[in-house]
């Protein structure tokens, strides 16, 4: 198997938090325009291990390659740089901002006046504006601030936004804990979107539900440990929560 | 039809819609606040409208306003700096002291470099130890004030230093005006832009109003927080050598208080206390109203103690005003 | 993270050895002669305070068999200066000397003290309520703040008479509105110009001298036949006549201007003619004879007068060389 049949490939990573084991030898891949899903219950390491991913923290033992590179990021910044754009279920964007700074926080768009370097608001809210549309959320203007948004636009525009940036990887950590089910509904469409468009995901979930309607793959953890992998077509979502809730995999239950 | 009626029903929706769209500007609320006070006290004190009083106004205003534009600018990075009252009596001192022994420009450098050191300070004790801000600027404002005291022993110090300084920052130039008013405005205009024009400016706004979001998409949240409180401290040290220049003496009571008084200015002025929002223009404006506040009210004749109950009122109702119009849409 | 504790630990110490040092100066009370205590609320740095210990040092030199501790906080810190007063009862000296900063905390620890043998001398701040109600202490040695306002007052209008100036109105400005003493001073202030027919009130200056000077201007501009001026204190006075110079006021010729303590400024001013006196507590006496009154009771039983008010001297311009002469020599 060539190193470049998957974007993303974990090789035996561990990590420890002072006595605790949060990943131990785990190992993990995710193909080109794949949409991974992360299970296990809380505390199974799942975050750890996208941290990783994502710059956050490095690994204590193993290694990362990333479209057949290996990798060692030292900031997520560098992840970012690379395309591995994560969605938090709630630190993806700040209430108290307009839309348009929201969109390009860290990332501003800027043009010159003489020796300044300012914002360049105006095409900064005309290409919100552009995505906005896209991804069918409604808002007046994209001056109009986070807070007046439902929080599944909210997570609709954090996945518009990354898919704006070039995002690769798009790693989804609890993107629906804190929604209804109708809106639960509509994320999912823009999940399906984005792997569309040919980037690969990583869903992190506890709710296999939530899941399940996107996923290829599915690979749950427990305790640190990689207790689980397998296709959608092997497995119903009964035969996964069973996994989680038992510790054990599908074979040995 | 009603002709008339129509046509005040399409004046009253062109009126709507102007107001509408100011509205929507943070620094509205505290404008027609401004304007309000102004002009009652225009009406009901006989001296209040004179160039003389006003550009006194104007003179308190802007040594307060200053130190209140730093003030704000890191309370929208979600930080506090109770200390300015006490850098800005400290850099007095401090500049006074150099002046009148070395020319006045270079002891001002000075000054202003220690200024920044001790908003500096502030800053680093606060981000390296997670102590709040609130405290650790309460420490160092009791701290900067008991040393004062403490070098000075109560005793004042006189300007005896050349004449560059005074007459750059403070002394009379044309009629009734001062530089130091030149200074304020331009400094707000200044941090106003950098607010709400640069990227700096959008990463303060991001900083206070969700640090850990900030955080997750790159934006290098401590040293925003730092840098805000240096700046807080040099604007507060500025605001001190402009007090000294204009006095041409000094006592350790100077700026008691003043730090609060920052604050008040600046939620008067739409800042929000919790970070992430707020105007330099409405905190100028902030400061406007809470400066010429007490002058109103001696001017008009008014009870020997109501300043105090005043400005506390005013600014309970103006806070209360600046969260209520940010939430009505039309 | 073990060095941090030890770190910790040690600093830890060092601030409580500080502390001790600094502040304790708790020794055993001799077995012969008398030890005597004096706790003021200070801060005991400001130049004010430096004067009353030197009065109080003076008079335990005249006796050698007493012995005076003198203490109080750096700044001034109500917390502080009680810590130090419970910290005197507790070492039970032959008398206690203290400022009765707030008779209402101070009450139920000082009357304990009497109770136990310690007789108590209060200084500089007096308990004000009535005979029945207040705490018993020997005396009160201090300024009577109504009356220091009265003599302000009148000395204003009497210098102003003598050069030939009209009294038309008064301003006095109270940097500590609701504080007792300030509030007295204030009203002894206008009594006393009321009872002459001109016309006097108080305004808040505020605690900070520059924006007290404002203030003061406003009420000028205000109140245009206002040509007498109490701008509060030292450091309030300092501030507004540089202030009232600059707004080109003729201070000494048309508005006169006159405060309580003393300072070095306030004296060049009251020497140029600027300022036309400043009133003075003498607070060295407050030391002084505190300490002496206390001595004679505890070891002869003479009974005190209740009342010595110091506070009946005005700087005026000629005397500003003898008294500036005594400010450095600690005297005042």
């Amino acid at each position: 198997m060539s190193q470049n049949s998957h974007l993303v490939r974990m090789v035996d990573i561990s990590k420890k938090f002072g006595a605790v084991h949060a990943l131990d030898r785990v190992s993990i891949e995710v193909g080109y325009g794949e949409v991974l899903a992360l299970l296990g219950d809380n505390g199974a390491g799942k975050s750890t291990l996208v941290k990783i991913l994502s710059g956050v923290f490095p690994a204590d033992q193993g290694e990362v390659y990333f479209d057949g590179k290996r990798v060692k990021f030292s900031s997520p910044q560098e992840a970012r740089n690379l395309g591995i754009e994560t969605v938090y279920q709630q630190l993806s964007l700040v209430g108290i901002m307009n839309l348009a700074r929201n969109f390009f926080l860290g990332r501003e768009l800027t043009r010159k006046i003489g020796p300044i370097q300012t914002l360049d608001l105006k095409r900064m809210e005309q290409e919100c504006e552009k995505v906005l549309e896209e991804i069918g959320v409604r808002v007046r203007s994209p001056e109009e601030f986070v807070s007046v948004l439902s929080g599944g636009e909210r997570q609709a525009i954090s996945i518009g936004r990354a898919m704006y940036f070039g995002a690769r990887l798009l790693i989804l950590d609890e993107p629906m804990s804190a929604l209804s089910v109708k809106e639960t509904r509509v994320v999912i469409e823009h999940i399906k979107n984005a792997k569309e468009s040919g980037t690969s995901i990583i869903f992190i979930t506890h709710n296999v539900y939530h899941v399940y309607p996107v996923a290829d793959r599915f690979v749950v953890l427990e305790r640190g440990v990689k207790i689980e992998e397998v296709a959608k077509q092997d497995a119903t979502p009964e035969d996964i929560i069973e996994v989680i809730a038992t510790g054990k995999g599908l074979e040995l239950s | 039809m009603n002709t008339v009626g129509t046509e005040k029903m399409v004046m009253q929706s062109s009126l709507m819609r102007f107001f509408s769209r100011i509205q929507k500007y943070p620094a509205f609320g505290v404008f027609i606040a401004f304007l309000v006070i102004f002009v009652i006290f225009s009406v009901i004190a006989p001296k209040f409208l004179t160039l003389a009083n006003l550009t006194g106004v104007f003179t308190i205003v802007s040594e307060l306003g200053i130190i209140t534009i730093g003030v704000t600018l890191l309370m929208i990075s979600g930080e506090f700096n109770l200390a300015v009252s006490g850098i800005y009596v400290f850099s007095a001192f401090l500049f006074a002291t150099l002046a009148n022994n070395i020319y006045s420009p270079l002891a001002l450098l000075i000054t202003l470099v220690v200024a920044s050191f001790w908003g500096y300070v502030g800053g680093i004790i606060t981000l390296r130890m997670h102590i709040p801000s609130f405290i650790t600027t309460l420490g160092l404002l009791m701290f900067l004030r008991g040393i004062m005291l403490a070098i000075t022993k109560g005793s004042s110090i006189d300007y005896r230093g050349d004449a560059v300084v005074p007459k750059m920052l403070a002394k009379f130039i044309g009629g009734s005006f001062r530089p130091s008013h030149f200074w304020f405005i331009a400094l707000v205009l200044v941090f106003a832009f950098i607010l709400t024009r640069t990227r700096y400016g959008n990463w303060v706004f991001a900083t206070g109003g969700a640090k850990e979001v900030a955080r997750t998409m790159g934006v290098n949240v401590d040293r925003v927080k730092l840098i805000n409180f240096t700046i807080s401290g040099v604007l507060a040290g500025f605001s001190g050598c402009i007090v000294l220049s204009r006095f041409g003496v000094a006592n350790p009571s100077f700026g008691f208080g003043l730090e609060l008084e920052a604050i008040a200015g600046a939620v008067i002025g739409g800042t929000l206390l919790t970070g992430g929002y707020g105007t330099i223009i409405g905190a100028a404006l902030g400061t406007f109203l809470v400066g010429m506040l007490r002058i109103g009210l001696i001017l008009a004749g008014a009870p020997a103690y109501w300043y105090q109950a005043f400005v506390g009122a005013i600014l309970i109702i103006a806070a209360i005003i600046n969260l209520k119009l940010r939430r009505i849409e039309i | 993270m073990r060095t941090w504790s030890r770190f910790l630990g040690a600093l830890v110490l060092a601030v409580g050895l500080v502390v001790l040092v600094g502040f304790g100066k708790v020794t055993p009370v001799q077995a012969e002669g008398y030890t005597v205590y004096v706790v003021v609320h200070g801060g005991i740095a400001h130049p004010f305070w430096k004067v009353v210990e030197k009065g109080a040092k003076d008079a335990a030199a005249l006796y050698p068999d007493l012995k005076v501790v003198y203490s109080g906080p750096d700044v001034y810190d109500f917390e502080k200066f009680m810590a130090l007063v419970e910290a005197a009862i507790a070492a039970k000296p032959n008398g206690l000397i203290a400022t009765i900063t707030s008779h209402t905390a101070m009450d139920e620890p000082l009357r304990k003290a009497i109770k136990s043998g310690i007789p108590v001398l209060a200084i500089n701040a007096p308990d004000p309520r009535p005979a029945a109600e207040k705490i018993p202490y020997l005396m009160y040695i201090g300024e009577d703040p109504y009356t220091m306002g009265a003599l302000v007052g009148r000395e204003m209008l009497k210098m102003m008479k003598a050069k030939g100036v009209e009294p038309k109105r008064a301003v006095y400005g109270n940097h500590h509105p609701g504080a007792f003493n300030i509030e007295q001073r204030a009203k002894g202030f206008i009594d006393t110009l009321k009872a002459a027919n001109v016309p006097a009130e108080s305004v808040d200056v505020t605690a900070d001298p520059v924006q007290g000077s404002e203030v003061l201007i406003a009420y000028l501009k205000a109140h245009p036949d206002t040509n007498m001026v109490q701008p509060a204190g030292t450091e309030h006075s300092e501030a507004f006549v540089a202030r009232a110079i600059d707004e080109k006021y003729n201070l000494g010729k048309d508005i006169f201007v006159a405060t309580i303590d003393l300072s070095p400024k306030v004296l060049d001013y009251v020497k140029e003619g600027k300022m036309l006196f400043t009133a003075d507590q003498q607070q060295y006496l407050q030391g002084y004879l505190g300490v002496v009154n206390m001595y004679l009771y505890v070891k002869y039983g003479f009974v005190p007068p209740p009342l010595i008010s110091t506070g009946e001297a005005t700087a005026t311009a000629d005397l500003v060389p003898l008294i500036k002469d005594l400010v450095e020599k600690g005297y005042k």
